[in-house]
């Protein structure tokens, strides 16, 4: 079979959020030798990119992204191995680390930005809510290199976007990352204050924000999938 | 004589107390406070290790359902300000917590202060529409030390009517136990005049987290009356469907009735109606959805049938400015709300998904509830309101306006007197430009100027002082700061 007809199987499999179908289409790809490299940079991400268009011209709903960002992870863990195996390391997925700090317990904002974040073709370490500084910072050193997506939903709890901001310099380790914060009570003139890379008010305007903020991690940015809000 | 509203026959209200008492059962909910969690574990419930979350049965429910008293009083400082609920009378009260103010002078959206929060509560003081305080903005220049404290006594000393608040962890009741003594001279007084009531939400979906309601709970056991207010957002944190969003706000609920009635037998609970959806198309939450005021209704009819007041979240928009969407969108919520007999309608003076405080917004909304009590009220039929008597003596063609009746009845209120909106002709509104914010930006100020509230003892007010000093030395704060005129 043609690579382009896999490709557009890829493209309607994303559409319709369907995880199965694109763990299959995954494999069926390797099967007849595509590299794993093309089938999500020519395959799975424009498919998904597709899909956050439409959601950001508003004729679909959110959980339709959602369902597709689904499907697109499902086929980027059978991709995965083949990946590592065909260039270095893990590939160069970069990684976003996302948490509501600490005293707030507020999910669903942050779980959503991880979602489309890591459909958009980042890693997601999802560190949940109320999240110690210690272990953003944590997190940091293990992973290296990564974009920090902070969530705070309380003027209580803003204060400890500054703090962990604060303990990442004091461990050397503000330059290796970007620091993304929002979250209904944030605002840009409180990201500009307490020295945040980025800030964004809702959850397409965040994917972008992080993918824009991961293609700046790479001194080559190279084949960056990013898409300028 | 009562306008009412009703979504549920007696059918559908089981189906979803049944569903909502199967997930208490079948599913349990996720407890993070350890307290909390033993209360369940005395009282014989079972832990599903697999899942970590305590599953609840039936017979404990009911058990505790029938311990929550179906009249709820919160006492005013002042006492003729009392407020029952579970009467069928539709009460009004601010909105919890906005962290952004619209500044009166500046019109900018600015981090809210402690002088908009006591401008705030002098002002719901002195609106007719307003029946008891909830503090509605953080004062975001307060230090953390002393912020609980300092908003509570802000509402004992800026209004003599009912201040119900949030607490955020336990450590804090020792003191909030002794503003009790201060107040009533014995915090044992509470339980026959609740002055402060605790508003405390579960997590959805069905959990209940640590601090806060270890917190509620020690109160609770000091006589504090307790909101459990899920919220729910359809989508997101519950199922789309209304239905499921309302199994699900009911079932967390009732957990709350368990977990506080096992605590204190006979305790009064109002229950919050937090539900709502997630908007599907920016994935933010909505309070302006028409879907807020069918959970409302619903949820109000099935208070109503478990004998538990109800909350609801009444005069709430997503509108960024007080103007055409926040007056639509409160219009509809609040109306539905009060035509079902919702026992308290939240939501004064918020706008910005309960994020935004403005003064016009306060003086819009309570002109919007004073006219909703007027329908509330309803009219006599009785021979003298019939007036079939004047009828016959006007006869055919004159008119009534020369009638000593028409007068008498004018001044005991048969037609409501706007205060804000404007009923002149057009020539005259087109030649004063009259706009009907400024109009209640200068409402606000002129009431600003001239209300005066029932003081608190100056020895009180000092020990509520030396209170919040004792708290964090280091704190200092001006508890009569207003910005307004500044
Ligand atoms: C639902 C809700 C809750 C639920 C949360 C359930 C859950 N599972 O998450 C519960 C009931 C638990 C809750 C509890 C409380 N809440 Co609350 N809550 C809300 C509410 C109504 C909606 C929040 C929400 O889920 N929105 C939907 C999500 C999708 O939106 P979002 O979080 O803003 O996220 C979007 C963007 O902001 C952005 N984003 C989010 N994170 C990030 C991160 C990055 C890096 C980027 C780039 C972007 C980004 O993208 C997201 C997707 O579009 C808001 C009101 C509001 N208007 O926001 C109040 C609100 C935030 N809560 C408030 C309060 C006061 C509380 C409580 C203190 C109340 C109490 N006494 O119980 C507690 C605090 C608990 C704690 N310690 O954290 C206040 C905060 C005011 C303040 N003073 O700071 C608000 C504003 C309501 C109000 N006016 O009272 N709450």
């Amino acid at each position: 079979m043609a690579a382009n007809d896999i490709y557009e199987e890829i493209m309607q499999c994303i559409a319709d959020g369907d995880e199965d179908w694109a763990r299959e289409l995954a494999q069926k790809g390797l099967d007849e030798g595509v590299s794993p490299l093309d089938l999500i940079e020519n395959g799975f991400t424009p498919a998904l990119r597709a899909v956050g268009e439409r959601w950001d011209t508003g004729s679909i709903f959110l959980p339709e992204m959602i369902l597709s960002a689904d499907a697109m992870k499902a086929a980027v863990r059978v991709l995965q191995p083949a990946l590592q195996e065909a260039g270095g390391g893990a590939h160069d997925m970069k990684t976003c680390v996302v948490g509501t700090v600490k005293g707030d317990i507020h999910d669903i904002g942050k779980s959503i930005v991880g979602a489309l974040v890591e459909a958009s073709g980042l890693a997601v370490i999802d560190l949940g809510t109320n999240v110690e500084t210690e272990l953003f910072v944590n997190a940091v050193r293990e992973r290296g290199s990564c974009v920090i997506g902070l969530s705070a939903l309380l003027t209580t709890t803003m204060v400890e976007m500054k703090i962990v901001l604060d303990e990442l310099a004091k461990a050397g380790l503000r330059n290796q990352v970007r620091v993304a914060v929002g979250g209904a009570p944030v605002t840009q003139a409180f990201a500009d204050e307490i020295g945040a890379d980025g800030y964004a008010e809702d959850g397409m305007s965040a994917m972008h924000l992080i993918q824009e903020l991961a293609a700046g991690l790479d001194p080559a940015p190279g084949e960056s999938m990013s898409k300028v809000a | 004589m009562k306008p009412t509203l009703s979504l549920l026959d007696r059918e559908q209200i089981q189906q979803i107390q049944q569903a909502a008492l199967d997930l208490l059962k079948n599913v349990g909910v996720k407890i993070a406070s350890e307290p909390a969690e033993a209360l369940l574990r005395e009282a014989g419930q079972e832990f599903d290790a697999s899942s970590g979350a305590m599953r609840i049965s039936q017979d404990l429910v009911e058990q505790c359902l029938a311990t929550v008293p179906s009249q709820v009083l919160l006492a005013g400082r002042d006492e003729s300000r009392d407020v029952m609920l579970g009467t069928g009378k539709v009460h009004t009260c601010l909105d919890g917590q906005g962290m952004y103010t619209l500044d009166p002078d500046s019109g900018q959206r600015r981090p809210s202060e402690l002088a908009d929060l006591v401008a705030a509560t002098r002002l719901s003081d002195a609106l007719e529409g307003v029946d008891y305080l909830w503090p509605n903005v953080v004062p975001t220049d307060v230090p953390q030390t002393v912020r609980t404290y300092v908003e509570s006594a802000v509402g004992f000393i800026h209004t003599s009517r009912h201040v119900q608040h949030e607490i955020k962890e336990i450590g804090e009741v020792p003191l909030l136990l002794e503003m009790f003594d201060i107040l009533l001279g014995d915090r044992r007084r509470h339980a026959e005049r609740p002055i402060f009531s605790v508003t405390c939400c579960p997590v959805s979906p069905l959990q209940h987290e640590d601090d806060m309601t270890t917190a509620s709970l020690e109160l609770a056991r000091n006589d504090v009356p307790v909101v459990v207010m899920p919220m729910p957002l359809a989508g997101a944190t519950a199922p789309v469907t209304l239905a499921g969003t309302l199994a699900m706000l009911l079932a967390e609920f009732l957990s709350g009735v368990a977990l506080y009635q096992l605590a204190r037998p006979g305790l009064p609970m109002i229950l919050g109606i937090g539900g709502t959806i997630l908007d599907m198309r920016t994935g933010l939450y909505s309070a302006g959805a028409p879907e807020l005021s069918l959970l409302n209704i619903a949820m109000t009819e099935i208070g109503r049938h478990i004998g538990v007041p109800v909350m609801a979240q009444g005069l709430v928009t997503d509108a960024k400015a007080p103007g055409t969407q926040a007056a639509y969108e409160k219009a509809i919520n609040a109306t539905s709300a009060f035509m079902a007999g919702s026992d308290v309608i939240n939501g004064v003076g918020l706008i910005d998904s309960s994020q935004l405080l403005s003064f016009e917004q306060m003086i819009i909304d309570d002109e919007m509830t004073n006219m909703l009590h007027r329908v509330e009220r309803g009219f006599e039929i009785d021979p003298e309101h019939l007036m079939l008597d004047l009828i016959a003596e006007v006869g055919h063609g004159g008119h009534y306006l020369g009638q000593r009746r028409t007068l008498a009845h004018m001044k005991k209120g048969e037609h409501f007197q706007p205060k804000l909106s404007f009923r002149g002709a057009y020539q005259v509104w087109q030649d004063s430009g009259y706009d009907e914010v400024a109009a209640a930006r200068e409402r606000a100020s002129k009431l600003l100027k001239e209300h005066e509230v029932l003081p608190l003892a100056s020895e009180e007010e000092k020990a509520l002082e030396e209170l919040i000093a004792r708290a964090d030395p280091e704190a200092r704060v001006d508890l009569h700061a207003s910005c307004f005129g500044r």
